[in-house]
């Protein structure tokens, strides 16, 4: 019986045990959580699209809700994955100008990437595209 | 729980006595909370290490024939296999919360030991209907 | 509020002192205790879950993905599974250890009342629970329930703001998502609280 004066801990030895043990579990819980939460942190984005819903010109065309962008090249399909190389802002196409762009602050890239105005300097990355069977598989690049 | 205690003057151990019972300082109970948090604390992280917890059949999978419901269930799904909706559904769960809820005053008509039995037979009666769910499909 | 302001809410929300009587193991089994920190176990994970999980048509997607690719997802999600099937237990047989010890005398019917809602609270949010799985099964048994509310005069519309649009092979829904994880989960939290400040107002456990 724990109330027995003749106990082995104090109660407030015991109490004092059970806080610290809750504080080692909380602190210990801390990696995994921290863990669970970050898994995503560097998650590269990919997309996959039948080619017959995405017919292919020689303008830059967009795969609806994606940064990607397709477009019938020289040598076959050509992805480009539009960030912005300054901030990276959402850019956007626009045929009639043939350039890139950026809503931020003012950068422009020619059709083919390449930076023509604004503070961005590099070009604009590639994506990655693969055909299978029936499908364009894009990849973002890897910075 | 007891995250102020810290740092208080010292509660004394023998404390003043009230009525026909000993009292004892609030550290009694704390103590055996934290004890009993711990075993209920590793019942569940052993519940969780050993018995795994399914995923229902991906929707985009094929139909299944057999929808088993979880025994949380099982008593109203019992009911619904035999009983037409409304009283399997409604009437039958609606009026045991009736009776629940009003349990201080009928108990107080029929006294305390038929509020007892009464109760246990209404619990007894969901319980066994769980079972013969989980047994019996 | 005084500097003592804080401090004296979390003073006075125990006792001071205690009944030994009160102190048996055999008094209330911990059953009620039990029962609330598994929700402190389910307000936790459920936040975790919080994070990574997607109602509606991704839910199955999402919830596999959490499951097994994440790290600890699937300790994260079991730990929720299974508190949640010990809640409804230990509430259970509290009510039941309840109704033996006869707390619900006179002076006490406010906090049994409380204490059946949050059980009532309890069984629907395990439901609702389950129903987020977004699997085929958990679709069946939200086109039951869709349907027995259906059944009720005026009830699709009340079906429509329980359930949402769930497909017969999906029962997650972002209106079942809100109930789930915000009202009913809120409405319990608070009922806890107001169910411990009662039992503190009227007096704590008292041996038969």
């Amino acid at each position: 019986m724990l109330t027995l004066d003749q106990t082995l801990y104090s109660r407030r030895q015991v109490l004092s045990l059970g806080r610290k043990t809750l504080l080692v579990l909380g602190i210990g819980c801390l990696y995994p959580v921290s863990h669970y939460l970050r898994a995503k942190e560097n998650q590269l984005a990919v997309a996959r699209i039948a080619s017959s819903e995405m017919p292919l010109k020689i303008h830059w065309q967009r795969l609806s809700q994606t940064r990607f962008w397709l477009r019938q090249g020289n040598d076959g399909v050509e992805g480009m994955w539009a960030s912005c190389t300054h901030l990276g802002c959402e850019v956007s196409y626009d045929p009639e100008q043939e350039l890139w762009l950026c809503p931020c602050h003012g950068s422009r890239f020619n059709r083919d990437g390449q930076p023509v105005q604004g503070p961005a300097v590099n070009p604009l990355a590639r994506a990655e595209v693969q055909e299978k069977g029936g499908f364009y598989l894009l990849h973002q690049p890897v910075v | 729980m007891d995250l102020m205690e810290g740092g208080r003057t010292e509660a004394p151990t023998e404390v003043e006595q009230s009525g026909r019972q000993k009292k004892v300082p609030l550290i009694e109970l704390q103590m055996r909370e934290y004890i009993g948090t711990f075993l209920w604390l590793g019942f569940l992280l052993a519940l969780t290490a050993s018995v795994k917890v399914p995923l229902d059949s991906s929707p985009k999978a094929a139909a299944v024939s057999i929808s088993k419901a979880p025994w949380v269930f099982g008593a109203i799904q019992w009911l619904l296999q035999r009983w037409p909706a409304w009283l399997s559904g409604w009437v039958l769960p609606l009026l045991s919360m009736v009776v629940l809820l009003t349990l201080p005053w009928w108990g107080q008509k029929v006294g305390k030991m038929w509020a007892w039995i009464f109760f246990l037979i209404l619990s007894l009666v969901w319980v066994g209907l769980t079972f013969l769910y989980l047994l019996r499909g | 509020m005084s500097k003592q302001g804080n401090k004296s809410f979390m003073e006075h929300i125990r006792p001071r002192q205690i009944r030994v009587g009160a102190l048996r193991l055999r008094a209330t089994f911990c059953l009620g205790g039990f029962s609330f920190l598994a929700f402190i176990v389910l307000t936790i994970t459920g936040v975790l879950l919080l994070f990574y999980y997607q109602p509606g048509d991704k839910a199955f997607a999402s919830l596999s993905e959490l499951n097994s690719v994440l790290p600890y997802g699937g300790f994260v999600r079991s730990l929720h599974f299974w508190a949640g099937q010990m809640i409804v237990i230990s509430v259970f047989m509290h009510m039941v250890r309840v109704v033996w010890s006869r707390a619900y005398s006179p002076l006490r019917e406010l906090n049994w009342i409380t204490g059946v809602v949050l059980f009532g609270l309890t069984v629907i949010l395990d439901y609702s629970g389950y129903l987020l799985r977004g699997g085929q099964e958990s679709g069946a048994a939200a086109t039951v329930g869709q349907a027995l509310f259906t059944s009720l005069p005026g009830g699709q519309a009340l079906a429509t703001v329980f359930f949402g649009q769930p497909s017969p092979l999906n029962g997650s829904t972002l209106n079942m998502f809100v109930w789930h994880a915000f009202i009913l989960a809120g409405a319990v939290g608070f009922l806890q609280l107001f169910h411990f400040w009662r039992i503190r107002r009227c007096g704590g456990v008292r041996p038969l």
